[in-house]
């Protein structure tokens, strides 16, 4: 999520060619899309139909739970009830009454309310948040009582209430007899809204353990027709287009499954076999022509016009390779990414669940620290990473960061305080760089092959996928196993992704270009004040929001005001899941009306708008709605910001080159990734969490406003907004 | 392999089975117990011979009645030193304090010394009436049980039935118990800002007067106190029916803090602990004495669980009735 748009470094036309040339190879693609499509809808209506007949199961257990729940309360309410009678107390004289169930109502405060009425309408005594509306329904004679005949109680002992509903309540009415004559009635009253809410929150459970198993199906699906059909089929294909040149001199590398393994080596005897052919007739032209028969010329003119036409491998045949696919690291990356965000909805609880008062910060401050750290740690490694991918390849560097990721998520499991826990977090941001870098440096190299923005698209599909998946699901494990155990799950997660990377990568890596000094530009662009502008109030508050708002203060907040962690969860996932769907709008809006500056503006000053939801809102409502404004707001302008470096500054882009300009951009990103979480600290110390929301809402749309004045200020050519159209 | 194992089991479980024995064979003869009862066997005693029985401890209980007469006691002490039980027991608060007399000033020609153990029960604060030093160490080799529940929980109960303003006491002035009590009562009904009017029984010949007792009840009733208390004293015990009859004639509940009264009169309520569990109580504490611990190393202690006694006719005489939650555990007479 963080680092995952480098897909705009080039523009979007730019594909068409690559596509063009692989138009067959396309053919191949169509076919495995649709066979993954089928797979996946199979797979969600399967899951679907157990989904229901899960709750259906549930609601039909659950029914008559509740009233077994409301009779075993009853007992113990009609037995005192009961036994004063039965010890001679007249029922108008019953003392402590109120009392007695205001305990009951104390101790299960799901009862709406606990009445005892008699059998002439009378409501002798009551306590409880809808007593009104029961008394509203008792007089109107909604609420039916159990009939003298039903008094004995049931002969398990147990005892069996008359259940009449009115409104959205269940009332249970229980029959309080003296040695056998029915006296009073008792009633409890039970909303079902409360159960609602019980049903509504298990339901929501299974819903997003079904879209993340039919994320991760998708995403295993891809990965597996890809390495067992479409990479065979690709290179097969390449080979055979190698003969249709009349290029005989390579035979293929053996992969993929059974099948196509078995199909590229009759494919490889095939050309072993025309090759040798060749070789015996050639000898054979060579051995007429020594003996300087006649016919030698006659043999010759035809041999010759076979060497124009066909080439063959003069003695060993070369190798042909399967080309490196995107999709290769897209389930490793998306796995990665996956474990690292099962504990985003928790990951400040469970900071300030180890704080211990410390006299030189505040317990907010304290509590932000895992975050700043971690972010922190990323930025400093990702350079270091980078240099080091070049030398030794994506695998390794792959599998090197596998170890930190791993040893931190262990260790942050164990941690007793918050700067261990700070530690340990940094352990894992080296893991993350490492990783991360070498994801994307693998597909760098992959797109060589010419699909540059493709390969950078899987990129951002694999993080935000992953991203939306762990979020979720991370929060529904934490709240069954707790904290500490989710941890262990990621390091399990990454163990099992790194094992999936030996096995699958491929090791030879060829150093192809020197790291790029990027410190010697920052004067030349930065004199470009529009850049200035996109770097400083675009790009920055972007990320201190996404730090400070989201990362830290949504988990924060949202428990204070009292949501289970698994709702905390689903609020935060809803960041990723706005962010897919508006990084597609937000391609398809540039595309078509070409307005980059104006969406970047757009994009501050709604999710500064969206943030002050909560503010207006029931607040956990305005929560969810700041969450998914700003995965709005961030996936419309995140594409926009990168393809304005180009348009911003084309002189600088021709002698600095796009990357290093974006390597400015990131670094401000980082820059604001580290001090959001402890701006919002310092907000949420000074004035609580509203008070933080203000700020932040502030900082984001001001910010937005800015960067719009001065790069109208500064306009200069037509490009900017596309005159063209 | 399995069957040196369960050779070895058997071995190991003939072995227990011998020792057993051989401790059965030993204790020959049933611990001698030595008792000394105020008014002679009532529940507590019951409880406590009940206790050997059940844990099938062979003991010989000789039972001594002092009459509720100190110089008896006093007789009976010599008796038991010529006797030399395993154990001595003491009944009641009077009883223990004439046998035992005060820990740090003991006079062996009087009282009972560190050479015969001794178990009391049925004493209200002995620590305040001087037999032994602290609870948890009695200081010589005398421990027991304690059976008066805590008074501020007496109270706390007491205004759970129903809160008061004016709490009415009477009691013998020549009891240590009641004393005790009393003054103890005084000080906590300050602490709760109520008040407590304190009616003795007057004397008539240095002894407490029965014909006095009526007069007293109607005294306190016309003071208007919300509630009769009546502290663990054998004197009103003895007049128990005299005392809670005159007080449900003047439609004042009664609340105490022994059953008796409850039980067998005409008293309102009483958070108590029951003679009989103290009694068993009493009897583990025994056991451990008779088995080799010494007794000044075992602690004073009191039940874990109080009774709540209701006598409903009165309540339902008085119409003074428990409240709901209070009759979810209460007792019932």
């Amino acid at each position: 999520m963080r680092d995952k748009d480098q897909a705009a470094d080039r523009p979007p036309h730019a594909v068409s060619r690559d596509t063009l040339a692989l138009s067959a190879h396309g053919m191949s693609l169509a076919h495995a899309g649709r066979l993954i499509l089928l797979a996946v809808a199979i797979l969600v209506l399967a899951t679907l139909y157990v989904s229901s007949r899960a709750l259906d199961a549930f609601d039909r257990q659950l029914l008559p739970l509740m009233d077994r729940e409301a009779e075993a309360i009853g007992g113990a309410l009609v037995d005192p009830l009961e036994r004063a009678l039965d010890l001679g107390i007249p029922p108008d004289q019953l003392v402590g009454v109120p009392e007695f169930f205001q305990q009951f109502l104390n101790t299960l405060p799901s009862l709406s309310y606990i009445a005892l009425t008699d059998g002439e309408g009378r409501l002798w005594h009551g306590v409880g948040p809808a007593l009104p509306a029961f008394e509203q329904a008792f007089q109107a004679r909604h609420v039916s009582v159990p009939s003298v005949a039903q008094a004995p109680p049931a002969e398990d002992g147990a005892r069996r209430a008359t259940i009449s509903a009115f409104g959205d309540i269940r009332d249970a009415a229980f029959p309080i007899a003296r040695r056998g004559e029915v006296l009073l009635f008792l009633h409890i009253g039970s909303s079902n809204r409360n159960y609602e809410a019980q049903i509504a929150d298990i339901r929501w459970d299974i819903w997003i353990v079904l879209l993340v198993s039919v994320l991760t199906t998708y995403e295993l699906l891809v990965f597996v027709i890809d390495r067992s059909i479409m990479t065979p089929l690709g290179l097969l294909q390449r080979a055979a287009e190698h003969l249709r040149q009349g290029d005989w001199t390579r035979t293929v590398s053996v992969v993929g499954a059974n099948e196509t393994s078995r199909l590229m080596r009759t494919y490889n005897l095939a050309v072993r076999a025309v090759n040798e052919a060749y070789h015996r007739l050639a000898w054979k032209a060579r051995e007429i022509a020594l003996e300087g028969r006649s016919v030698a010329s006659a043999v010759e003119r035809p041999l010759q016009e076979l060497q124009e036409r066909l080439r063959f491998a003069p003695d060993a045949l070369a190798v042909l390779q399967a080309e490196r696919r995107p999709v290769l690291v897209r389930i490793p990356l998306f796995a990665f990414i996956f474990a690292e965000q099962l504990s985003t909805s928790f990951m400040p609880l469970y900071a300030r669940q180890l704080a211990a008062p410390v006299p030189w910060m505040s317990e907010a401050l304290l509590v932000s620290l895992p975050l700043v750290i971690f972010v922190g740690t990323i930025a400093l490694a990702t350079p270091f990473g980078g240099g080091w991918v070049n030398r030794v390849g994506s695998r390794a560097v792959f599998l090197t960061g596998a170890l930190p990721a791993m040893a931190g998520y262990l260790l942050t499991a164990t941690a007793g305080s918050v700067l261990e826990l700070a530690l340990y977090r940094a352990l894992t941001g080296v893991g993350y760089a490492l990783i991360t870098i070498a994801c994307q440096h693998y597909l760098a190299e992959a797109a060589s092959a010419g699909r540059r923005t493709q390969s950078m698209a899987v990129f951002v599909i694999a993080v935000m996928t992953g991203a939306v998946c762990g979020t979720a699901i991370g929060a529904v494990i934490a709240d069954r196993i707790g904290y500490r155990l989710t941890f262990v799950a990621s390091a399990a997660l990454v163990a099992a992704t790194a094992l999936l990377v030996a096995m699958v990568m491929p090791a030879d890596q060829p150093a192809r270009r020197p790291g790029r000094g990027v410190v010697g530009g920052v004067g030349v662009a930065f004199r470009n004040v529009r850049f200035l502008a996109l770097v400083l109030f675009a790009a920055l508050p972007a990320k201190i929001v996404l730090g400070g708002f989201f990362f830290y203060m949504t988990p924060l907040y949202l428990a204070e005001l009292g949501l289970t962690q698994p709702a905390i969860g689903r609020t935060a996932m809803m960041y990723g899941a706005s962010m897919i769907g508006a990084i597609h709008l937000g391609a398809w809006l540039a595309d078509r009306y070409r307005v980059f500056a104006t969406q970047v503006t757009l994009g501050g000053v709604f999710t500064g708008v969206g943030l002050l939801a909560p503010l207006w809102l029931d607040p956990a409502d305005g929560m969810l709605v700041a969450v998914i404004v700003l995965g709005v707001c961030q996936g419309v302008a995140s594409g926009p910001m990168l393809a304005l470096v180009p348009i911003l500054c084309p002189q600088e882009t021709r002698q600095l080159g796009t990357a290093t300009l974006l390597g400015y951009l990131r670094s401000a990103e980082r820059i604001g990734s580290i001090a959001g979480p402890l701006l919002a600290a310092g907000l949420v110390a000074a004035g609580g969490y509203q008070h933080a929301l203000v700020w932040i809402a502030a900082i984001s749309t001001g910010s937005a406003l800015l960067f719009a004045l001065v790069n109208s200020l500064a306009r200069t050519p037509a490009i900017l907004e596309g005159g063209a159209t | 392999m399995s069957l040196t194992l369960s050779r070895r089991a058997a071995t190991g479980i003939a072995f227990g089975t011998a020792a057993a024995a051989g401790r059965a064979s030993a204790q020959q003869r049933p611990y001698r117990i030595f008792m000394i009862l105020w008014r002679g066997w009532e529940e507590a005693c019951q409880g406590f011979q009940d206790y050997f029985t059940q844990r099938q401890l062979p003991v010989e209980l000789i039972v001594r009645n002092a009459e509720q007469k100190p110089a008896q006691v006093t007789a009976l002490v010599a008796e038991a030193k010529a006797m030399r039980p395993d154990l001595v027991y003491l009944w009641g608060t009077t009883t223990a304090v004439v046998a035992l007399g005060p820990w740090n000033a003991v006079d062996p020609r009087r009282h009972l010394t560190d050479d015969l153990p001794v178990v009391f029960n049925i004493v209200t604060e002995p620590v305040r009436n001087g037999i032994i030093a602290g609870l948890a160490q009695p200081g010589r080799r005398a421990t027991g049980t304690l059976y008066i529940t805590p008074l501020d929980a007496q109270l706390r109960t007491m205004a759970a039935y129903k809160p008061f303003q004016r709490i009415g006491v009477t009691f013998n002035p020549l009891e240590r118990n009641s004393l005790a009590v009393v003054e103890l009562l005084e000080r906590l009904t300050r602490e709760l800002g109520r008040e407590l009017v304190v009616r003795p029984v007057p004397l008539a010949a240095d002894q407490p007067d029965p014909e006095a007792i009526v007069a007293t009840v109607q005294a306190l009733a016309a003071e208007g106190v919300d509630w009769l208390y009546i502290p663990p004293d054998t004197f009103l015990n003895d007049n128990r029916l005299p005392l809670t009859e005159t007080a449900l004639a003047q439609g004042l509940p009664t609340f105490c803090a022994t059953e008796r009264f409850v039980i067998h009169a005409y008293a309102l309520v009483g958070l108590v602990s029951r003679y009989y569990a103290v009694g068993h109580f009493t009897g583990y504490k025994a056991e451990q004495i008779l088995t080799g611990r010494d007794a000044a190393t075992i602690p004073v202690e009191a039940l874990a669980r109080f009774s709540l006694i209701i006598n409903m006719r009165v309540a339902n005489q008085l119409r003074f009735y428990p409240p709901l939650a209070m009759l979810r555990y209460a007792e019932t007479v």
